[in-house]
């Protein structure tokens, strides 16, 4: 028996990664789909690929310290916003102030604050990064929403940026596919 | 022929280890260029399969083996990759205190097997995870976090005192610098009106009271080395807190400089006193507090010095000293307290004499004293003995040097080194040319890579060189020494390899290609030493220089990878030539 411990170990890291793995996929099925415009983005150069730093729209005053209510505070960086969306689901407006009971077009969105900005007062949902494989810059730089799968209490998980219909790029995708067909006029 | 056949194998040896990294860091570029072209699933799977294998091995092989120690290792850094893949595919703006806290959580079943490696990265992760929480999470005022931090540090020596003593050593190491910085930036802490007591005992805690118990524990243990180390911090923590106490309420005036060098001198050798008590047969160790006060001590002493004198002062004072402290040290050299002294003194001489070769008056605005002082420790290096004192040494110099590259003092540096390359009978002791030709390597690696770890990339070289006169100076004088060694050292060498290795170095310089001609000219003597310290320094070198080589290289991660690979196995394939021929020649 001693001897299977390091596979037991194993299998206990892999359980736990992979139930993981799975609460996030079933958040990409059944979560609802909110989309954040993009303020103009930044491609960066890193040793291990590409990452484009996000900025995203919004509707918050940076250059004022907000006033938020207890109850909109999560933790020592983590905040709890409420969005209102139009029609597509694109957010319109946003604020901290939690209402009793959200209107239809109004969704929760858990906010971090970005401690590492000057004005101390920018904040993002998820991620402020968005890494893709090295010489997809110009592809990514057509990216105008940042797709985000939420559940019921706001958490965001950051999908995939999409153009400015909404379509999504999916840059290594159409990669991928360009070079099956090379490969069928070859073969 | 025995020559050429030890030539051969050490040849083959070193060229196995380079192949094996290139093709390996060849195939980590690879990875990096496809990683977001491999679908999601392929990204998730790579380290969870890699985990898996590695348990799998470490079960095969045991953990107790080298080999199961290092599968063990292998899967204790994937179970971190796995989740950090994970993060990196899901970004749900999950706090990397999260990601931290879970690895650990997982690591503590590894923890049974007491395997040094994983119980390090347990060591990194609880820390880690601790300090980001503090950063993301946890908010705690700076003396809870400073005495918190203090609290789990000790915890941590307690475990690895109790599970796995071989872990010990990094631990304590990184426990004495954590508690030191932490002792420095509360005195750089310039709001002196927000310190009260309250902030005071989190960071007294952590400075005195960590070291204090940690030294206690391992003075029951009989552990002489961890004992001597939390004395040297308890030391240094003493020293810097008892300095700024002095400074911020008396003026720098000489009697109070000399004062605090009497203070810290003589605080620092009741330590070491204290300290032979406990460790009666283990000299060395138990000097390390002394040894710190009598360096503190003469630098103050120096200082307090420079500011008595005039400067045309400078040195006959520095040649009384000098005689004071070396009279003391050659006829008293018996009583440890005399010895320490006349070292204080003998080192506040000598740092005398060379502020005023190197400075022209101005004390604070330069880092002469320092310079002085590495001089000094060269100095001293060649009347002492000692592993530990050397490679302290040999540490500091190579810092200073880092600081001070445009300076004089590089090309004085070079003359022992050069009379060494020449007549390397001179020094007829065996242990002087150790220290030596460690020193030589790492001054001359320093002056060739250092245009390249400032962001100069080999064809702005060039326009760097024009720009700089000193700088090509030093290049010239340090291929000089170099090639004299190497000349050195391939005079065993067959009359057309050593022409060959010539003709090739020269195309080098013409082509600029300077971290390759370095590269080449430290495999030669790398290859006949048998000197383990020197071979990490050159081993760890060559990395540094092959990844700042391929760094600046302006070409996109695929093809960069796949150059890097096809080196790897070209090296590869020479290497097997080579012991072909060796196989060829014993038959």
């Amino acid at each position: 028996m001693k001897r299977y411990l390091p596979i037991i170990f194993g299998l206990i890291a892999l359980f736990i990664v992979n139930v993981s793995v799975f609460k996030q996929e079933s958040l990409i099925s059944n979560g609802k789909s909110i989309f954040v415009k993009l303020a103009p983005v930044d491609p960066r150069s890193l040793i291990q690929g590409d990452y484009m730093a996000l900025n995203y729209e919004l509707y918050l005053d940076q250059n004022k310290e907000h006033d938020i209510p207890a109850n909109a505070i999560l933790s020592l960086l983590s905040y709890r916003l409420v969005v209102t969306l139009d029609e597509q689901y694109r957010v319109t407006a946003a604020s901290f102030e939690q209402p009793e009971k959200l209107a239809e077009n109004q969704s929760l969105l858990i906010v971090k604050r970005d401690a590492e900005s000057f004005w101390n007062n920018r904040f993002y949902p998820a991620s402020n990064s968005f890494l893709f494989a090295e010489g997809f810059a110009s592809c990514y730089e057509q990216a105008k929403f940042a797709e985000f799968k939420v559940n019921l209490e706001g958490k965001p998980l950051l999908y995939r940026l999409t153009d400015d219909s909404l379509q999504p790029l999916n840059c290594e995708q159409k990669e991928r596919d360009r070079e099956e067909r090379l490969k069928g006029l070859f073969y | 022929m025995q020559v050429a056949d030890s030539w051969i194998i050490r040849y083959t040896q070193q060229l196995n280890y380079i192949a094996t990294a290139l093709v390996t860091v060849g195939v980590i570029y690879l990875l990096a260029a496809n990683w977001f072209m491999f679908p999601k699933v392929v990204q998730l799977a790579i380290p969870q399969v890699l985990l898996f294998a590695s348990c799998i091995l470490c079960a095969y092989f045991k953990p107790s083996t080298l080999k199961g120690h290092c599968a063990a290792a292998f899967a204790a850094v994937m179970i971190g990759l796995s989740f950090a893949s994970y993060g990196q595919i899901y970004q749900t703006g999950a706090d990397s205190f999260q990601l931290f806290a879970v690895w650990s959580i997982l690591l503590i079943p590894w923890l049974y097997f007491r395997l040094p490696s994983i119980w390090t990265i347990f060591y990194i992760t609880v820390l880690l995870t601790f300090y980001l929480a503090q950063r993301q999470w946890l908010d705690l005022s700076s003396s809870s976090f400073v005495g918190v931090l203090g609290f789990i540090l000790l915890m941590l020596i307690a475990l690895a005192q109790l599970f796995c003593q071989s872990s010990r050593l990094p631990l304590i190491v990184s426990v004495s610098l954590i508690s030191i910085v932490i002792c420095v930036s509360y005195i750089e802490d310039t709001n002196y009106a927000e310190r009260n007591d309250y902030i005071f005992w989190g960071w007294f805690f952590t400075a005195f009271i960590v070291p204090a118990l940690a030294a206690s524990l391992f003075y029951f243990r009989r552990w002489s080395a961890g004992l001597a180390i939390m004395f040297l911090t308890f030391a240094i923590n003493s020293s810097i807190w008892f300095i700024w106490k002095n400074l911020y309420y008396w003026d720098l005036s000489i009697a109070s400089l000399f004062f605090i060098a009497f203070v810290i001198f003589f605080g620092c050798w009741i330590l070491s006193y204290i300290l032979r008590f406990f460790l009666p047969n283990n000299f060395s160790w138990s000097a390390l507090p002394s040894i710190f006060g009598a360096w503190i001590a003469s630098i103050l002493i120096t200082i307090a010095f420079f500011i008595l004198l005039d400067y045309e002062a400078y040195p006959i004072f520095s040649l009384i000293l000098l005689i004071i402290g070396y009279g003391l040290l050659f006829y008293q050299s018996k009583v440890f307290f005399v010895r320490q002294i006349s070292f204080a003194i003998s080192l506040s001489g000598q740092a005398l004499l060379f502020g005023y070769l190197f400075d022209s008056g101005s004390v604070y605005s330069n880092y002469s004293i320092l310079i002085a002082q590495v001089l000094i420790l060269i100095f001293s290096w060649l009347i002492t003995s000692g592993q530990l004192w050397r490679t302290v040494q040999t540490l500091i110099l190579v810092t200073i040097c880092c600081l001070h590259f445009q300076s004089l003092f590089i090309y004085l540096l070079f003359i022992p080194f050069i009379v060494w390359a020449l007549f390397p009978n001179l020094m007829e002791k065996h242990s002087w040319r150790r220290p030596l030709c460690c020193g030589l390597f790492l001054m001359v690696i320093l002056l060739i890579i250092y245009p390249f770890f400032w962001g100069y990339s080999i064809d702005k070289t060039l326009v760097y060189l024009s720009e700089r006169i000193s700088f090509s100076l030093s290049q010239l004088i340090a291929f000089s020494a170099i090639i004299v060694v190497s000349i050195w050292h391939v005079r065993k060498l067959q009359l057309n390899t050593l022409i060959a290795v010539l003709l090739l170095s020269l195309l080098l310089i013409i082509f600029n290609l300077l971290p390759i001609l370095a590269l080449l000219m430290i495999l030669i003597p790398i290859s006949q030493t048998q000197d383990s310290l020197l071979r990490i320094f050159v081993m760890f070198t060559l990395t540094l220089t092959l990844w700042q080589f391929y760094y600046f290289l302006q070409m996109p991660l695929l093809t960069k990878g796949s150059v890097i690979i096809g080196s790897g196995l070209l090296v590869g394939m020479i290497s097997y030539l080579s012991s072909l021929k060796l196989r060829g020649a014993r038959s």
